[in-house]
């Protein structure tokens, strides 16, 4: 990610052009990117990295396609209320958006908000060289709907272990492959006279949710039955819950409880935690030598196996097709023309965010951005991690985020891992009844 | 009796204006003013009512339904909306009685002439301009245990082992109102030297030439003397203390768990975030009405005194 310099950055771009046997759009023969040519568009994106690259991108858009599109970017947590009121209410205001199926999906595919894509895909409307089997399978599946093709992922965000190699050098220890092997790795790491934490995650109760779900994951547990119910109860919850409570009480910075990610990374930046797990994003911290006291002592590994094995989570933001829009054809051709291979490597020397297509993931322009390691973990993770893991696909997500935040909470604080994930399961079939 | 009222009537009689001939420029002059708060205000109340009685989804995918007063008996059985509430009264209870004392005694200090008051005044206003949520983030850091400043301070005083402030659920709220007390105290200082420079010179002369003491001359003059002022400083931290959000929300974003979550903060979390339109218009009526309670009390109070 952003472990760049700008040189460097500016310098990968060239060998973008030159390294990478990707034909620019306006170049695939025979694929008309003209026919929708006149047409206005409206697409509602929230602020991100890539709609801001994407912004800058709609000239170049205008030229090759001769679509014009008024480019909408508002806060996400406007877009979550302003977007649901124009596609309900004004049918054809919308004609693309920005979705995070992991927060959106539930809600909107019940509300028929997204159009179907797989029509569009498997037809002439689709460059042959756009090529969808170029998308990690995994995740393609993070924008699937029953199977079928809702949006179209950008990047590629997993959770990983980072540990601090000079730490695990002292003790003579190497990175976990297991809980166990964390537990025990932790509970040597952990200093408290030196003011250092064995291993630190997330303790706020609604965010830590999604650092919390590869352990629920790993003992072979899931947030939802086949039939939608919640299974926080199950005994494998519990022991990942438990587990969850048992390594940050025993190893974790004093003030876990409540603890959110922006207190939690600068502990293992400025080596005050020996090991950390999060999204593979704060990699971008942990290598910026002017805040971080870690640059070459960062190592990253694949999260840990359980008794049901490694299994991140998989999320990522997209751009979708209103099913309100009477535009439908125009917008897939936009959506395509701004995640064509060629602009997703140009995505990424902008952005820096893991790409989502394995050309451009297996690429020099990625790999050499990055600390190998990160690539090693990353790439064991993506097949086995759950596509929208970070927390249950539901309609009401912030509200079973805190009802299950409270149950993280209460394990932190020291309460039975039983009882609170029993209080978290009723409390969520309550909120899902109504 | 009757007499008087006969001597009166003719007088009062006499225009025999009919009413709507009278002079209605008052109401003229104030009718614009008038219409703009009806606008402003009164539309959005009304309408707030409005939604507080129907079951309200911006998501939804049903309509608006009426459910009557079915939103606020929820409420009641609500356990974290009557805890954010008992809480909010702690946090707003515990922000006064340390607001309104030590801005009280910035005052008194700030009265007195020495060298470099000016500066200290200037100096005073700087935590009340700079923005809660970028202060609440770097009092986030100073508090951290193992990369802030404040634990080390403690240190210093041969406190070892000081509370772990934002994420302990018994020393949350404490801690937040002393960052809310960092911040505002000063206003309540600089509305209580403003009513101190505006106190007569008289009383406090013919006090000490009658030979009261500095104690007696501050509870019997300048108190009650300063008492509309205070009451004033009151009325406004009490306003803001029953709405606090923005501290709250970004130091510990209502937790742990729900130990800090004010009825602010609730209210804009089942409205925005839990999509509960018509229970979040129904929570911010409590609130509008409990603010509203408040002030009402206190200027009932300050007319007393």
């Amino acid at each position: 990610m952003a472990t760049l310099t700008r040189r460097e950055a500016l310098g990968l771009i060239g060998l973008a052009g030159a390294g990478l046997a990707v034909p620019r759009p306006a170049a695939a023969a025979a694929f008309d990117w003209k026919r929708f040519s006149g047409t206005e568009l409206h697409f509602m994106v929230s602020v991100h990295p890539w709609t801001a690259w994407a912004q800058k991108q709609l000239p170049a858009l205008a030229d090759a396609t001769g679509i014009k599109i008024n480019w909408e970017i508002i806060y996400e947590d406007q877009l979550r209320q302003k977007l649901p009121l124009l596609l309900r209410s004004d049918p054809g205001a919308i004609d693309g958006f920005f979705t995070l199926p992991s927060w959106d999906m539930a809600a909107f595919s019940r509300a028929g908000w997204y159009e179907p894509l797989d029509k569009y895909i498997h037809s002439d409307l689709t460059a042959p060289d756009w090529d969808l089997a170029d998308y990690f399978p995994n995740i393609l599946k993070i924008h699937q709907v029953k199977g079928e093709q809702i949006g179209i992922p950008i990047t590629t965000e997993l959770q990983t272990l980072f540990y601090n190699k000079a730490m695990l050098r002292e003790k003579q220890l190497d990175p976990p492959k297991t809980l166990d092997a964390l537990m025990a790795a932790a509970k040597a790491l952990n200093n408290p006279k030196a003011n250092i934490a064995g291993f630190v995650t997330r303790g706020d109760g609604v965010q830590a949710v999604y650092t919390l779900a590869p352990f629920i994951f790993a003992y072979g547990g899931r947030w939802l039955d086949d039939k939608g119910n919640p299974e926080l109860s199950s005994p494998a919850a519990v022991d990942g819950l438990r587990y969850y409570g048992e390594i940050l009480r025993a190893a974790g910075p004093p003030n876990i409880v409540g603890m959110q990610w922006k207190t939690s990374y600068p502990l293992f930046q400025q080596a005050h935690a020996a090991m950390f797990s999060d999204a593979t994003n704060f990699i971008t911290f942990f290598k910026d030598p002017d805040q971080s006291r870690i640059v070459d002592d960062v190592g990253v590994a694949a999260l840990p196996a359980g008794p049901g094995g490694t299994h991140s989570t998989l999320i990522s933001w997209g751009p979708a097709i209103a099913a309100s829009s009477k535009k439908k054809e125009a917008t897939w051709t936009a959506i395509q023309y701004l995640t064509t291979k060629a602009m997703a490597a140009s995505a990424l020397a902008a952005t820096h965010n893991p790409p989502a297509r394995q050309s451009v993931y297996n690429s020099d322009l990625y790999t050499k951005s990055v600390p190998a390691d990160l690539v090693a973990a990353t790439k064991a993770e993506i097949d086995s991690a759950v596509p929208n893991g970070a927390n249950p696909i539901v309609v009401p997500v912030p509200e079973v985020r805190a009802a299950i935040g409270s149950a993280i909470v209460a394990v932190l604080q020291g309460k039975d891992a039983r009882q609170a994930a029993e209080a978290a399961q009723q409390e969520v079939v309550k909120i899902l009844a109504g | 009796m009757s007499g008087v009222v006969a001597l009166v009537r003719p007088v009062e009689a006499a225009p025999r204006r009919r009413p709507w001939r009278r002079d209605w420029t008052p109401e003229l002059l104030l009718a614009p003013a008038l219409v703009a708060i009806a606008a402003v205000m009164g539309f959005p109340l009304a309408y707030l009512c409005y939604m507080s009685l129907h079951k309200w989804s911006l998501i939804g995918f049903a309509a608006p339904a009426f459910v009557g007063t079915g939103n606020f008996t929820a409420l009641f059985g609500d356990e974290r909306f009557t805890n954010s509430l008992w809480r909010t009264f702690y946090f707003t209870a515990l922000g006064l009685a340390t607001n309104l004392p030590a801005g009280l005694g910035i005052a008194l200090l700030l009265n007195r002439a020495f060298f470099g008051r000016g500066l200290l005044r200037a100096l005073l206003i700087f935590p009340m301009v700079a923005t809660p949520v970028a202060m609440g983030l770097v009092w986030v850091v100073m508090l951290d245990p193992s990369l802030g400043v404040v634990r080390y301070l403690f240190g210093l005083v041969g406190v070892a082992d000081p509370p772990l402030w934002l994420s302990d659920t018994d020393w949350v709220i404490p801690t937040l109102v002393f960052v809310d007390a960092w911040m505002w105290t000063p206003m309540v200082a600089l509305i209580c030297s403003a009513g101190l420079a505006a106190l007569p010179v008289e009383p406090f002369e013919a006090a000490t030439v009658d030979g009261a003491s500095a104690w007696q001359r501050f509870r019997y003059l300048t108190l009650p003397l300063l008492m509309p002022m205070l009451l004033v400083a009151a009325m406004l931290r009490l306003m803001d203390l029953l709405k606090v959000i923005d501290i709250v929300y970004v130091m510990t974003g209502g937790g742990p768990g729900h130990a800090s979550e004010t009825i602010n903060l609730y209210n804009y979390l089942v409205a925005l975030s839990y999509d509960k339109i018509g229970y979040g218009a129904a929570v911010a009526l409590v609130l509008f009405a409990l603010v509203l309670a408040g002030t009402l009390g206190l200027i009932r109070l300050r007319r007393a005194a």
